[in-house]
């Protein structure tokens, strides 16, 4: 990974463990859960008509 | 149990250190762990043998209790306990370091055990017959909810633990540059452990208070969204745990070392970011979530999942014919693989774990994992044979092959029954390919999954299956047999090398053989 | 050809196993669509 003293971005990124750990909870948190809880929340009451 | 913070030894293998609280807590978490697959594995049978209609085993009730068992001892309870094992192993050895607050870390391993001794007993005295899913409107008893918190609650301390050590290590520079690769892994596995861990928080909370009479409904759609964000989520930890035991296992068998390390990382940075969105293919045939939910988790998201995937399985292979070819191994295409270590127990675990999670494992998981697919597949025994394929045939048999090089390494213990522990891995693979492979015949052709009778002897419309349905049925039993019996083999050597093998001197520079 | 292709690609037993695995990929695929097929009629 290190070439002649220089350190990619790439590792600088890899090796930010805690940028890895928020964008790891909040993506799935996301496009995941807020979505699918935003579409159940929204979806209309069925209505139960006849006998 | 209360060993000096600072204390440890030099691996005369590897020339780690190995501090004793480590050591004692990688110990306690592993030997629990194999008692919950033997648990796990007894279930497994009385239930395979219940599935034969020729045997049918179990009166109904005792099936339904002893699946709810398999599934929880098997998905939660085995494999969180060693891979907490796992990750005292990656941070604290790996790195050389002491490991963070060894009190808090018998408190997570304390709220651990006692969680999934009160979920065990609620099954097993009729109060939780709830499978590992526990749907609502399905109630259990409350102690059942509040042991899965209890073991959720001790799995994320774990998780802190391992990040403190991460952090502690950094603080005392006891490792140059980046992460090595399997303890970078093994960070992937405990970020989506967080995740998991939080979504089962938000789902079991409310579930418990419903169950106590606190909360009056719960709307089954919205539990089934959060519980499969904890429930695939926590089988991601186990794909991520287990690649990174591949890598370490190529190390430790052949001293295989990854071509280009920086597609490696590239891919456990892609399962960190995209590999929970997965848990959308539970909901692939719910009808209230919009197709676009659907398709842009499973059918887009998903699939830089799967990239991963691809990378690790081409990297890995690759690794291990780099290194065999370095020590001459060049004849024709496969030289490098026939003569490979296969005597030994890590090396033909690795390999079965990855062609079985590969090939079938994830073959299935992807094409049932499309949107207009899954309902081909959905509550056959199919999706049984896909998840046996990932969890047991990749994860369950990685981790055995590990425990193999832990037992000399970490415990200092000599094997004993080496010949059983050289068998085991061929034996519990050969069974598994049989019980995968009759389930999805069986699944295919729409035999029914958590299912008692799959005659419908007693059905008031009767109703029989395609005869191969039989065939394939009998075909998974056999496997299911036969993989027993290489589970049984597993916890045997495990518990008499652990117990009773010969304790290695501290210099003493000894893998398996 | 066998030296060139070392030279090139370090891991030639890796590269059949991998094309195995993709032409399984395809065939498990298409069998799946087709079963599908076979249970939905559409029109």
């Amino acid at each position: 990974m290190k070439e002649e003293g220089k350190i990619s971005n790439w590792q600088i990124f890899f090796d930010d463990i805690s940028m890895l750990f928020f964008l790891g909870v909040a993506i799935p948190t996301i496009f995941y859960v807020i979505w699918g809880v935003m579409e159940l929340a929204n979806a209309p009451t069925a209505v139960i008509t006849g006998p | 149990m209360a060993a000096n913070e600072m204390e440890f030894r030099t691996c005369p293998i590897t020339g780690k250190k190995v501090y004793a609280t480590t050591q004692n807590l990688m110990w306690i978490n592993a030997v629990t762990a194999v008692v919950f697959i033997l648990i796990g594995g007894i279930m497994a049978l009385l239930v395979a043998l219940t599935r034969l209609p020729a045997v049918h085993l179990l009166s109904p009730e005792w099936f339904y209790k002893a699946l709810t068992a398999h599934g929880l001892n098997m998905l939660v309870f085995w494999i969180i306990f060693f891979e907490v094992a796992g990750l005292y192993f990656g941070s604290s050895v790996l790195l050389n370091s002491r490991l963070a607050a060894p009190k808090v870390a018998w408190l997570a391993y304390i709220l651990m055990l006692v969680g999934s001794v009160l979920v065990d007993v609620m099954v097993f005295t009729d109060n939780a017959t709830v499978m590992f899913s526990s749907y609502v409107p399905l109630q259990a008893h409350p102690l059942y909810y509040l042991g899965i918190i209890l073991f959720a609650v001790g799995a994320l301390t774990a998780c802190g633990i391992f990040f403190g050590t991460l952090a502690i290590a950094k603080a005392d520079k006891t490792y140059e540059g980046s992460l090595p690769l399997v303890t970078f892994g093994l960070s992937a596995a405990a970020i989506i452990a967080v995740f998991t861990l939080a979504c089962g928080a938000i789902i079991y909370i409310p579930t418990f208070l419903w169950s106590l009479g606190v909360i009056k409904n719960l709307d089954p759609a919205m539990y089934r969204l959060i519980f499969w964000g904890f429930g695939h989520s926590s089988q991601q930890i186990n794909v991520t745990a287990m690649v990174s035991i591949w890598y370490l296992l190529g190390a430790l068998t052949v001293g295989a070392k990854p071509v280009n390390e920086k597609i490696c990382r590239s891919a456990f940075v892609l399962y960190i970011l995209f590999i929970n969105l997965a848990s959308e293919h539970h909901l692939l045939t719910d009808p209230t979530l919009s197709p676009a939910h659907k398709i842009w988790n499973t059918g887009y998201f998903m699939y830089m999942a799967v990239l991963a995937s691809m990378i690790h399985a081409l990297a890995i292979p690759m690794a291990v014919e780099v290194a065999q070819r370095k020590k001459g191994y060049t004849k024709g295409l496969f030289e490098w693989l026939t003569k490979a270590p296969w005597g030994e127990p890590g090396f033909p675990a690795m390999i079965f774990s990855l062609l079985i999670f590969g090939f079938i494992g994830g073959i299935t998981g992807v094409v049932y994992g499309t949107e207009q697919l899954s309902i081909k597949s959905h509550n056959t025994w199919a999706l049984t044979g896909h998840f046996h394929a990932t969890v047991v045939g990749g994860t369950t048999l990685a981790f055995m092959g590990l425990t193999y090089y832990v037992i000399p390494l970490i415990f200092r213990r000599e094997i004993i029954g080496k010949k059983w522990a050289s068998a085991q891995p061929y034996v519990y693979a050969i069974g598994l390919i049989l019980l995968i492979l009759g389930m999805s015949g069986a699944g295919i052709l729409g035999s029914p999954r958590r299912h008692w009778d799959v005659t419908f002897a007693d059905s008031i419309i009767p109703f029989s299956f395609d005869p191969t349905v039989l065939l394939f049925t009998t075909i998974a039993a056999l496997g299911g047999i036969l993989a027993a019996v290489g589970g049984a083999m597993y916890v045997g050597v495990s518990v008499l090398s652990v117990f009773l093998g010969r304790k290695l001197a501290p210099n003493e520079a000894k893998l398996v053989y | 050809m066998a030296e060139e292709r070392h030279e090139d690609f370090p891991a030639p037993g890796t590269g059949i196993i991998i094309i195995i695995f993709f032409v399984a990929f395809i065939m498990f695929y298409f069998l799946n669509w087709k079963w599908l097929s076979m249970v939905w009629n559409i029109g």
